[in-house]
C-alpha cells in the first residue's frame, strides 16, 4: 500500500522535472545558440522484499526469506544536451556569425570563459567586438579583438578583415562530449581547454535554436498525461487506505 | 515549483515584444529612409548555478537596428540624395544638439540657409550667397547654386559621420538618431572621399523593410506565442491536479 503511494508520488515528481526542461525548450524556440535539453526518465533500482522467518524457529535459522521484488516508481537519471544542428537563418547582419562545427569563445566580465553557438555580436563603443551581453569574443590567443571602422568580412576559418585589413581570428574551439557544462541558455563552460577547429564559420547568418518543436509539444502532453494518471491512481490509493483505517473495525450503533 | 509557468511566461513577453517590433517595422514600410529593428531573444550565461538550475526560459529580448541601405528611390526634388554606405548626415537639433539622420532632403529657409525638412541646420551651416538660385547636390555632396551672374558655382559641402558601432545610436523618432552610450567614436568626412561612399542624387533612401521577411518574423512569433500559451496551461492544469491531491 505505502508502496504504491511513493511509486506514484515519484512518477509525478519526475513528470514534474521533464515538464520545466520541456517548457524551457519550448520558451527558447526562437533563442540563437539555444541547445535544447533532453531527459531520460530510468527507474529506481528494484528492490528485494523479504520477510522474517517464523518466530519459532531455532535462533540460528532467523535468516530472511526473499519472496519477491518491486519497483520503487521512476525517476530522471539525468538531463543532456542534444548538441544537434539548429536551423542557420540568413540574417545580413554583418556581425551575425555561425559555426557548423565547434564554440566561440567568449568572455564575460569576471573573466570566466565560455563557448557559445550564439554569434550575434556587435562592436561596442571602443570597436571591440562583443555579444549583445558586452561580452567580448576573444581571438584566437584569447586576445580581444578591436575592430576599427568599414566593412567586415569574415572567412569560414573566422579570419576576420575591416576595411581589406585583417583584424584578428575568431577563437572557434570543440570539445571532447561530456567536457561541457550549461551556464545559462545558450552558454557553456568547459574546466578543460578545446581544440581549435577551422572551416565552420558563416557570416550573415544565425543558428537558431534547435528546440523541435513538434517533439517538445507532443512529449508535453503526454507527461502532463502521465502526471494526471499518477496523480488518479495516488488518489485512489489515499481512497483504500480511507477505508482500511476509517471503516474496517468500525462498531456501528 | 513554477519554473514551466515562469518559462512560458518568459517567451509570452518575448514573443509580444517581437510583435510590437514588426508591428512598428511594418508600418514604416514606406517611410523614407527607416531603418528597421530586430528583437531577439538572448541566453543569458550563469555561473555558479547547480546543474538542473536555471531555466528560465528567456533570458532576455534585446532590440537592435538593422543598418542595411534601403533601396534608391527617384526623387524630384534638386536638394535631395540618398546616402549608399552607413553613414549619417549631421544637423543641430532645436535644443542644440548634434542629430544624425539619412534622410537626405533638404530645404532652403528665409535667410538662405540649407536646413532639413523641419528647419533645423545643417552642421556645419551652408548658406546660399545673396542672389544665388537653383541649388542642387551632387554625387560628393557639394552644393551648387548659379551665383548672381548666371555662374554655377560650390556653396558648401555636406559633412557626413559614422560610428564605430552604429547600432548603438539612440532613435529619437522623425528619423533622427541621437549618439548613444554605445555608439563609440565617429569619423567625419565628405561622400565619395576615403573611406565614404557617393551619394546618388535626387534620390532618396527608401525604407529598408522588407515585407516577405516581417510577415515570416510575424507568423513565426505567432506560432510561439501559442505555444508558450498552450505551455503555460498544462502548467496550470498540472498544478491544479497537484492541489487536488487532498480533497
Amino acid at each position: 500500500m505505502i508502496k504504491g503511494l511513493y511509486a506514484s508520488f515519484t512518477a509525478m515528481e519526475a513528470a514534474w522535472q521533464y515538464q520545466d526542461v520541456l517548457a524551457n525548450n519550448i520558451a527558447n524556440a526562437g533563442t540563437p545558440g539555444f541547445k535544447r535539453e533532453v531527459a531520460s526518465k530510468e527507474s529506481f533500482r528494484d528492490a528485494l522484499i523479504s520477510q522474517s522467518a517464523p518466530i519459532p524457529a531455532p535462533l540460528g535459522a532467523r535468516v530472511q526469506d526473499i519472496i519477491g521484488q518491486i519497483g520503487t516508481g521512476s525517476f530522471i537519471a539525468e538531463f543532456a544536451t542534444d548538441y544537434g544542428q539548429g536551423a542557420m537563418q540568413p540574417t545580413s547582419g554583418e556581425l551575425d556569425l555561425a559555426t557548423t562545427n565547434g564554440f566561440f569563445a567568449v568572455q564575460g566580465p569576471d573573466g570566466t570563459t565560455f563557448y557559445t553557438r550564439d554569434g550575434h555580436f556587435s562592436r561596442d563603443a571602443n570597436g571591440d567586438l562583443v555579444t549583445s551581453h558586452g561580452y567580448y569574443v576573444l581571438g584566437s590567443a584569447g586576445e580581444h579583438i578591436t575592430m576599427p571602422f568599414g566593412a567586415t568580412v569574415v572567412s569560414p576559418d573566422g579570419d576576420i578583415a575591416v576595411a581589406g585589413q585583417p583584424a584578428g581570428r575568431l577563437q572557434v574551439v570543440d570539445f571532447a562530449p561530456g567536457d561541457l557544462l550549461r551556464a545559462g541558455e545558450a552558454y557553456f563552460t568547459s574546466a578543460v581547454g578545446g581544440t581549435a577547429v577551422a572551416g565552420g564559420v558563416r557570416q550573415g547568418m544565425l543558428e537558431m535554436s534547435n528546440t523541435n518543436m513538434v517533439e517538445e509539444l507532443t512529449t508535453l502532453l503526454s507527461v502532463q498525461r502521465t502526471f494526471q494518471a499518477n496523480q488518479t491512481i495516488l488518489a485512489r490509493l489515499d481512497g483504500t487506505l480511507d477505508l482500511a483505517a476509517g471503516q474496517i473495525g468500525m462498531v456501528r450503533a | 515549483m513554477t519554473t514551466i509557468m515562469g518559462a512560458a511566461a518568459s517567451a509570452l513577453s518575448h514573443y509580444e515584444r517581437v510583435m510590437d517590433v514588426t508591428g512598428h517595422n511594418l508600418a514604416n514600410v514606406n517611410t523614407t529612409g527607416f531603418k528597421r529593428s530586430r528583437a531577439l531573444s538572448e541566453g543569458v550565461p550563469l555561473t555558479g548555478v547547480a546543474a538542473g538550475q536555471g531555466r528560465m526560459g528567456v533570458g532576455q529580448t534585446t532590440t537592435d537596428l538593422d543598418i542595411r541601405v534601403g533601396p534608391a528611390l527617384l526623387s524630384q526634388h534638386r536638394l535631395s540624395f540618398a546616402i549608399q554606405d552607413d553613414a549619417f548626415m549631421r544637423i543641430v537639433g532645436f535644443d542644440g544638439n548634434i542629430r544624425y539622420t539619412r534622410f537626405g532632403q533638404l530645404d532652403i529657409d528665409s535667410a538662405g540657409n540649407l536646413t532639413d525638412l523641419q528647419g533645423r541646420l545643417l552642421l556645419p551651416p551652408i548658406q546660399l550667397p545673396a542672389g544665388a538660385t537653383n541649388p542642387s547636390v551632387d554625387a560628393s555632396g557639394n552644393v551648387l547654386a548659379m551665383d548672381a551672374a548666371g555662374e554655377p558655382v560650390i556653396v558648401g559641402r555636406i559633412s557626413l559621420a559614422r560610428f564605430v558601432n552604429p547600432l548603438g545610436l539612440e532613435p529619437l523618432g522623425e528619423g533622427l538618431y541621437g549618439e548613444g552610450l554605445n555608439s563609440g567614436a565617429i569619423q567625419v568626412g565628405e561622400a565619395g572621399d576615403a573611406s565614404f561612399a557617393p551619394f546618388i542624387p535626387m534620390a532618396l533612401e527608401g525604407s529598408n523593410v522588407q515585407i516577405a521577411e516581417e510577415f515570416t518574423n510575424m507568423i513565426l512569433a505567432q506560432r510561439a506565442y501559442q505555444a508558450s500559451a498552450q505551455t503555460f496551461k498544462i502548467g496550470d492544469q498540472m498544478l491544479e491536479a497537484a492541489t487536488n491531491l487532498t480533497r
